[in-house]
């Protein structure tokens, strides 16, 4: 039994040099960078500024990778970590992980910026689009009063996609 | 074993080179995405269930309906091979021995009743469904089958302060499926397989039909059925010590001892025939009504009827028998806003031993019996603080066992002797505290009040889990727990006087048993640290260490023989409480690796050592044999309990169409005893040798509601007996169709 795992172990850790897997955190930054083709901001000039708020973890490497490979229109993603609200303004988008969900009031009164978040309940707490994940798929919520409020338009089809908190 | 790690090498080496091309292939198509697309992926999240008191820091396992079709598994028990740290023996084909983590056979000498688990709780959407007369579930006596099932949910070790008396050495918790989508809904699948000889083996099949009215209300009816033959034709012969055809099967018990069963006894012990070995009906009624936000019902009915052949009760000829088992059964579930009412009622009647045991006067001693168990449970979720929970709970369990159904019979004897009632009052209070975001505390205690023993007992639970960091986690938990009291151990009442002729004359003898009112609840105390740590983002590793201690365990014992009865033609027993206690160490470690969207590889394996200390020399009380009974004793490595015992799962799935399945499960060799060994020193019917059961399933999804697969059960045809007594096993290929409208 003791070599039947061994074999095991040391096959499985060959595997995964060489592939990869479409992690949540993978796939929500494809949705973010979708997104942003959907939304309209008065200030945008050349570049998509997005704010992470925590620390360079998994989540925010992916992100960085999208950045580094995606651009719309000619305008270039950037992403930058910031620790609280003070740090906002001037982005795109702030982005609030699980792990730091409780920050999310005091980045509720940001003018021209979309906060992002991935817990449940967050859409009609104050974000703009929440993350959820139903049946191992992700689906988005968006309350679509706070986008009027932001001053940053929505396009409906983008709502039509959207679970409309 | 060298040949089925070429084998399983082979084929997930095969897996590889196929996935790291797909592979490459998706991940550029993956950056290219819509948001129509993205929304059709499916996501893996090992670290991220579904939040409820189940999670965390308790160690639990969860496996879904899902999981278990791609496995190729058509039966409830024999889905637990999937789950780490549990020990799942066939006994006969379809019928399973479970037990959490060990703990079992612990008296050695005890009989095959008493030999089984008393000690894990069953429960079906949180109704237990436990045998009150014996304890232990009656697998082959659940109303719902594979295609009812959501997903089931494992916690190991004590939890009665959780889940009620009886969660011992954990709970089992089938949890059926519910419905998102508004409309008419048809699930069917049915499985066809053969035994070596292109022998009938196995078919299964299931129906779920319902309809969802609105967000509001919801019908689904459902039926299940099995039927499976024996892959053996032999039975193991007290008598003889050795396997035979039935009609060499021998008593070793009493005047006819030596003697084999005559036709007439065989129809009447084995009345479907040597070759069944379970048959099973089962139909189950779902109604869920949301009056509104705050108020819901879930109500559920149904009816189960089954028939199995498989290693239970002791008799003096063979360790199989028949049981037959049926009931009715009605729960609703009941949420006011913070406030969750239960209530459950179950009636039915189990015939326990069909081979029967003939006194000397000619009478036989039956188990078989009419229930009723009504449970009413009641909880209040209290949230003073947003990190805080506080749910107080009471609850009323009531049971009552009755054969006067016997009276009727000819020479036929109930071992309870009339009706007989068990119930507990119980009161709880779980507390769930997150003082800070990375650490999190569930207290939980229930005092149980029981009729019999006359006595309250205390369950406790304390567990902890601290986040490291988002990828490393830490838990520990204290707990203990107790069974609840026991129908037969409590009010066994037979007694039996008669007189045997023989040439120096008559002699009289007594066949006296006896419950003990009295009897200590076994209990089980666990300390347990675990840690979970996600090395890659597509590999978890879950680590527990565990050390459980086991204190009142009972048997039923020799006890004194009146002076006027003739002590070789006599026999008087009792339920004792023993001196024995068992101490166990124990670690389990699982994978759960994905190394593509496409393929899933889930290594498992519990590594544990048992010692029993204060193990009786003999089975006696001092009043019978003073200088070897119950309380001279000696301290014994647990043989009875595999050392080592796991499993693996590899899923692959290429496209949408196709899936792949390999799940093996691994028992070592261990050594099991029963009362028949006490006169029979020589017997090897315990010697379990290691077992490797290998299994495959194909499944390929024709259209959106169709689909097939091939299924083979026991590839490599492993014959190894798994349990004592129990059949030798053979390869099943089986053929299935699913069906979802």
């Amino acid at each position: 039994m003791r070599k039947y795992l061994i074999v095991i172990l040391l096959l499985a850790a060959s595997f995964q040099s060489s592939a990869r897997v479409s992690t949540p955190e993978q796939i929500k930054t494809l949705f973010v960078f979708n997104f942003l083709k959907y939304m309209k901001w008065e200030n945008i000039q050349d570049e998509y500024r997005i704010a992470y708020v925590g620390s360079e973890d998994k989540l925010y490497q992916e992100f960085k990778a999208m950045a580094d490979q995606k651009s719309i229109a000619g305008k270039k993603i950037t992403i930058e970590l910031i620790q609280n609200a003070s740090n906002a303004t001037g982005f795109h988008m702030v982005y609030i992980p699980e792990h730091n969900a409780e920050k999310l009031r005091s980045f509720s009164s940001l003018n021209h910026t979309v906060v992002v978040t991935e817990k449940k309940g967050l859409a009609l707490k104050g974000s703009h689009i929440n993350f959820i994940t139903q049946s191992g798929k992700i689906r988005f919520e968006v309350n679509k009063e706070r986008f009027t409020e932001s001053n940053v338009k929505i396009s409906t089809q983008l709502l039509n996609l959207a679970i409309v908190v | 074993m060298k040949n089925y790690i070429t084998n399983i090498l082979t084929f997930l080496m095969l897996l590889s080179s196929v996935q790291v091309m797909a592979q490459q292939e998706s991940d550029k198509d993956l950056m290219e995405m819509s948001i129509e697309e993205l929304l059709e992926v499916e996501v893996y999240s090992v670290s991220k269930k579904k939040e409820s008191l189940f999670e965390a820091p308790l160690s639990s396992s969860i496996i879904t309906g899902k999981q278990i079709q791609q496995a190729g598994v058509t039966n409830i028990p024999e889905a637990l091979r999937l789950v780490p740290g549990l020990i799942v023996r066939e006994t006969t084909n379809g019928n399973y021995d479970v037990h959490l983590r060990g703990f079992d056979n612990l008296n050695r000498y005890s009989d095959a009743s008493t030999g089984g688990n008393q000690i894990t709780l069953a429960m079906i959407d949180g109704r237990p469904v436990f045998n009150n007369n014996i304890g232990g579930v009656f697998w082959e006596s659940l109303p719902v089958d594979i295609i009812d099932i959501e997903r089931i949910e494992v916690v190991r070790g004590p939890a009665a302060a959780l889940y009620g008396p009886n969660a011992v050495s954990g709970v089992i918790n089938i949890i059926t499926k519910s419905r998102e989508e508004e409309g008419y809904y048809t699930d069917a699948q049915i499985n066809y397989g053969v035994q070596e000889g292109f022998n009938p083996a196995t078919t299964t099949a299931g129906l779920r039909v319902g309809y969802k009215a609105s967000e509001k209300l919801n019908l689904t009816l459902s039926g299940n059925f099995q039927n499976r033959k024996r892959l053996d034709d032999q039975y193991f012969s007290y008598f003889d010590n050795e396997y035979v055809i039935l009609d060499s099967v021998k008593s070793t018990y009493g005047l006819n001892e030596g003697e084999p069963l005559s036709a007439e006894q065989q129809d009447y012990a084995f009345p479907n025939g040597s070759n069944e070995s379970l048959q099973k009906l089962g139909t189950n009624l779902f109604i869920d009504y949301k009056a509104n936000d705050w108020l819901s019902f879930n109500g559920q009915v149904g009816y189960q009827n089954a028939s199995s052949q498989r290693v239970f009760r002791q008799n003096p000829y063979t360790p199989l028998s028949v049981l037959s088992l049926e009931s009715f059964y009605a729960n609703l579930q009941v949420k006011a806003s913070d406030l969750t009412a239960r209530f459950s009622f179950t009636n039915g009647n189990d015939d326990l031993n069909s081979v029967p045991f003939f006194l000397p006067s000619g009478d036989s001693i039956m188990i078989a019996y009419t229930y009723e168990n009504a449970d009413i449970n009641l909880e209040y979720s209290w949230s003073p603080m947003q990190n805080l929970s506080i749910v107080p709970g009471v609850s009323y369990q009531r049971s009552t066992y009755s054969d006067n159904n016997l009276d009727d019979e000819p020479n036929q004897l109930g071992l309870l002797n009339g009706r007989k009632t068990l119930f507990n009052l119980s009161a709880s209070l779980r507390g769930d505290y997150q003082p800070i975001e990375d650490l999190r505390i569930i207290a939980a205690a229930r005092a149980d009040r029981f009729t019999k023993p006359e006595k309250v007992y205390i369950s406790y639970e304390f567990a902890t889990a601290y986040s490291l960091n988002e990828n490393n986690f830490l838990r520990a938990v204290i707990s203990r727990s107790n069974s609840g009291a026991f129908m037969g151990q409590t009010f066994i009442d037979l007694s039996q006087e008669y007189t045997v002729q023989t040439p120096f004359g008559g002699f009289n003898g007594i066949a006296d048993f006896n419950g003990n009112q009295n009897l200590e609840l076994f209990q089980l105390q666990l300390f347990e640290v675990g840690y979970r740590s996600r090395l890659m983002s597509n590999l978890e590793i879950d680590l527990e260490l565990f050390h459980q201690r086991s204190q009142n365990s009972n048997e039923i014992v020799d006890d004194e023989i009146p002076s006027q009865y003739f002590a070789p033609i006599s026999n008087v027993q009792i339920f004792k409480n023993l001196p024995l206690e068992a101490s166990q160490f124990g670690a389990t470690l699982g994978l759960n690796y994905l190394p593509s969207n496409e393929l899933q590889i889930r290594p498992f394996v519990t590594v544990q050592e048992t010692t029993t200390t204060g193990l009786p020399t003999g089975y006696n009380t001092p009043e019978r044999n003073p200088l070897n009974n119950i309380f001279t004793t000696t301290e014994e490595e647990n043989i009875q309990t595999p050392t080592i015992y796991g499993g693996l799962i590899v899923n692959y799935q290429p496209t949408e169409k196709w899936n792949i399945n390999l799940n093996s499960y691994y028992l070592d060799a261990h050594t099991q005893f029963n009362e028949y060994d006490r006169s029979n020193t020589d017997s090897s019917a315990g010697e379990i040798e290691t077992n490797l059961i290998n299994n495959l399933n194909i499944m390929y999804r024709a259209t959106d509601f169709l689909a097939i697969n091939f299924n083979a059960r026991n590839l490599a045809n492993n014959q190894n007996r798994e349990y004592y007594g129990a059949d030798r096993k053979g390869y099943v290929l089986m053929g299935g169709l699913s069906l979802s409208l």
